[in-house]
């Protein structure tokens, strides 16, 4: 399936690379996306408007049990104590 | 076999067919989710902050677990957490009534220490302002350049430079949030849930209950709308299966109330843009530059598409994201698109007027070569024209005199709409006659059990009435959730699959002690009525009876070839303007949208009028309105929050564009697309009949007159 926002008319060169991820998602990180682009679409990219708010399953909320906010770039490291691999 | 096309000649799909449960909704005796009232029912009552940001020093329950009908007390925010919202969930008490839940509610205890907030923009965007998010609250996303976009500027025959901003606006569903949990025993849940995505739900009520989630039945008859706010089990969810778990598995029932629904249900992200728009007389435009923002509160989602639609060769674009003390977006009808929409039209209808062109021509003249949208939003923008009778009516800007002025818009959009390729349908005939589709996706209001019941009925010739059309359950075959305008087109193929297979596997079976047992491809269904070379033989009733005591049941799965991505979409609005109180009524709207091929007119026609009346809302009406000071939401009700009435919706044209090579694309998503041009052709309408731009919406009398004494230079 297409992203609705893949647009052949508006090409876009960003001047940085996407975001850097560092590992795997965390288990408990959900958004919209994930449940209904579910045939492979890369999420987390600026355009991908339904795809950049997100929950923890732990908390239900857009802060995690550390409270610091959960995204994509930040829900994928070790780092953060409440994360855990998917 | 697996079908790669649509029938082309078809007796009920393309066709208006009335929704299967359109009675029961009408007249009441539909029951919702937050109509459900399992045996010994608990309701769940949210005590949330009244602070926009503070941190909870202590909480005290201990009165309130004592008071009567008081079954148990969930705390959400305990000692050390913080509250980051007006409105933000602290603790739920669970009691026999609603009433007494709410006095519990009250008696709880709560030790704040307030903290300073920043609940507006503004006040997030400050010098020295307080740290909403750690890191700053000033999120700046990737910059996009493309070409040379300060050269274009500087050789460009005119620029406009111009500022636009749309508020905050928040979900206003019908049916409020919420679900009723409910332990069956210690391993399995139960819930009766207002959502859009019924696997989804089941999915985070396992997790966050560490059961397997084939332990867990997530039912969603009908549900009063989602608009992309509901998806997952949500913190209310989640809190009543805890709750229900602590009284032993009484049902237990959280529902948010309308204050609630505004502060904590989601909302639709702001979008502020200064931009600069360069073109040539011949109506190209050459180049862009833009910095836009918006906030989704404490988070993020507050991007959005731009350049929009046009084909823009030189461009500049930096956007940031703002986090505020203020409830969080959620996704909302086209995610980012109305916002997008609005900022590229403005823009590019006041290119047209400084440079003296037909609004017509000038996006005429700047559709992307090559995208295959491009024949269609011609055709749609001719088809547009002659309804609102642009030709005979349309007068530039600036050119009127009078109080009251009638002004003409018009605003191009576009979605993708596509289905996703991994989702079932079962199909179980029954030697009495019954079919029955199941599929654990779920109807927030498109009508996709109607649909499912349309392509049934097709392939076996009978009725839609005569389906049984089974959804809203999680313990179904993997469904779609709604959400992106994909649920009809991932659901269609493979309903249409397992249809098809479910009527061959009938005719191998039956076909041998058929009179002459005639060869299968002999074999027909039509009127209700099994047909021998074309010849009725018997009911289809009587015909199922042959197959014997055992079902025949198929599992559909998608196919290439039924369904299809990508829309285009233009509408355009008359209003008229009193320029002494600034008040604006809407004339008409007119929308011409394609979809590929429309498998129920009447439902897909209902949705578009539902995205335009969605969509001139945002145009006229909404707007979270937040006190600066004290930082709580002013307007979080039916009053103050403004939508409109009966008599603000004017005549809506609703036109499908559908030429013979849009049927053959498939079927396309709907719910999305209507939504999405509305708000920015009022504003282009409202700005022409006055002749200069309202620069803020919703276009209300205030910000009509602000715009008129900017021009006056009182503002």
């Amino acid at each position: 399936m297409t992203h609705p926002d893949q647009n052949p008319s508006n090409p876009e060169s960003p001047e940085n690379p996407p975001e850097a991820l560092q590992g795997p998602m965390c288990r408990h990180l959900r958004s919209k996306g994930m449940y209904v682009y579910t045939d492979g679409v890369d999420m987390g990219f600026d355009h991908d408007y339904d795809n950049t708010i997100y929950w923890c399953l732990k908390t239900m909320k857009s802060f995690g049990p550390d409270d610091e906010m959960v995204e994509k770039a930040a829900c994928c490291s070790s780092d953060r104590a409440c994360y855990q691999e998917i | 076999m697996a079908a790669n096309s649509w029938p082309e000649q078809t007796k009920l799909i393309n066709t208006r067919i009335p929704r299967l449960d359109g009675i029961a909704k009408a007249s009441g005796k539909a029951k919702y989710p937050s109509d459900e009232r399992p045996e010994g029912t608990l309701f769940g009552v949210i005590l949330y902050s009244p602070h926009p940001h503070a941190k909870i020093k202590s909480i005290d329950t201990t009165v309130a677990e004592k008071m009567a009908g008081v079954k148990a007390i969930e705390v959400i925010a305990g000692p050390g957490k913080f509250v980051r919202y007006h409105g933000d969930d602290i603790a739920i008490v669970a009691a026999e009534s609603e009433e007494q839940a709410l006095d519990a509610v009250r008696a709880i205890k709560v030790d704040y220490e307030l903290l300073p907030h920043a609940a507006t923009e503004e006040q997030a965007m400050a010098k020295n302002a307080p740290e909403v998010v750690r890191g700053g609250n000033v999120r700046k996303g990737r910059a996009q350049t493309t070409g040379k976009p300060d050269e274009a500027l500087q050789k460009a025959d005119a620029v406009i430079e111009a500022a636009y901003s749309v508020p905050v606006v928040t979900h206003v569903c019908l049916e409020t949030h919420g679900l009723t949990a409910r332990w069956d025993d210690k391993n399995h849940i139960t819930a009766w849930a207002s959502t859009q995505a019924v696997t989804a739900t089941a999915n985070e009520l396992a997790e966050s209950n560490e059961i397997p989630v084939s332990n867990v039945t997530v039912l969603t008859e009908v549900m009063g709308g989602g608009f992309g706010s509901k998806f997952g089990a949500d913190i209310w969810g989640t809190t009543a299966a805890r709750l229900s778990k602590k009284v032993g598995g009484r049902p237990v029932k959280i529902f948010l109330d309308r204050i609630q629904e505004h502060l904590a249900g989601g909302n639709r992200p702001s979008a502020s843009a200064k931009i600069k728009l360069a073109g040539n007389k011949d109506g190209k435009i050459t180049g862009m530059i833009a910095e836009t923002h918006g906030t989704g509160g404490v988070a993020r989602g507050a991007q959005f598409p731009l350049p929009y639609v046009y084909s823009i060769p030189n461009f500049k674009r930096e956007h940031s994201d703002v986090f505020v003390n203020g409830g969080n977006a959620r996704a909302m009808r086209a995610p980012g698109h109305p916002e997008g929409c609005i900022i590229m039209e403005s823009a590019i209808d006041d290119l047209a007027a400084k440079l003296g062109i037909d609004p017509l021509e000038i996006r005429k003249a700047n559709l992307a070569p090559g995208d295959f949208r491009t024949k269609i939003y011609l055709d749609e923008i001719a088809i547009g024209a002659d309804l609102i009778g642009w030709k005979q009516n349309y007068k530039p800007r600036g050119t009127q005199k009078g109080i009251i002025r009638r002004g003409f818009g018009l605003a191009l959009h576009q979605w993708g709409g596509g289905g996703a390729n991994d989702k079932q349908v079962s199909c179980t005939i029954s030697s009495d006659g019954t079919i029955e589709l199941k599929s654990a996706t779920q109807d927030i209001g498109t009508g996709i059990r109607t649909v499912l019941a349309i392509i049934a009925a097709e392939v076996f010739g009978l009725k839609p009435t005569d389906i049984k059309s089974n959804i809203g359950n999680s313990t179904f075959p993997p469904g779609q959730s709604s959400g992106g305008s994909t649920t009809t087109p991932s659901m269609s193929p493979p309903c249409y699959n397992a249809c098809l297979e479910a009527r061959d596997e009938l005719f191998k079976k039956i076909a041998p002690g058929l009179r002459g047992t005639p060869p299968v491809t002999d074999l027909s269904l039509a009127d209700g009525q099994l047909l021998v070379k074309g010849q009725p033989v018997m009911s289809f009733k009587d015909a199922c009876r042959k197959i014997g005591m055992n079902p025949i049941s198929t599992l559909g799965k998608s196919s290439p070839g039924l369904a299809s991505n990508g829309v285009g979409g233009v509408q355009f609005v008359d209003v008229t303007v009193d320029m002494e109180t600034g008040v604006v009524k809407l004339n008409k709207i007119v929308a011409v949208q394609d979809s590929g091929l429309i498998i129920d007119k009447m439902t897909w026609e209902s949705q578009v009028y539902g995205g335009v009346i969605g969509g001139l809302n945002y145009g006229m009406f909404e707007e979270r309105v937040v006190d600066p000071i004290s930082g709580r939401m002013l307007n979080p009700d039916m009053e103050l929050y403004q939508l409109a009435g009966a008599s603000d919706i004017p005549e809506i044209i609703v036109h499908a564009y559908e030429p013979p090579e849009q049927k053959q694309r498939g079927v396309i998503g709907i719910g999305e697309p209507p939504t999405i041009g509305t708000a920015a052709a009022i504003g282009n309408a409202v700005s022409n009949a006055i002749g200069v731009r309202v620069t803020h919406w919703p276009m209300t009398p205030m910000n009509v007159l602000n715009a008129l004494a900017a021009q006056e230079g009182k503002a």
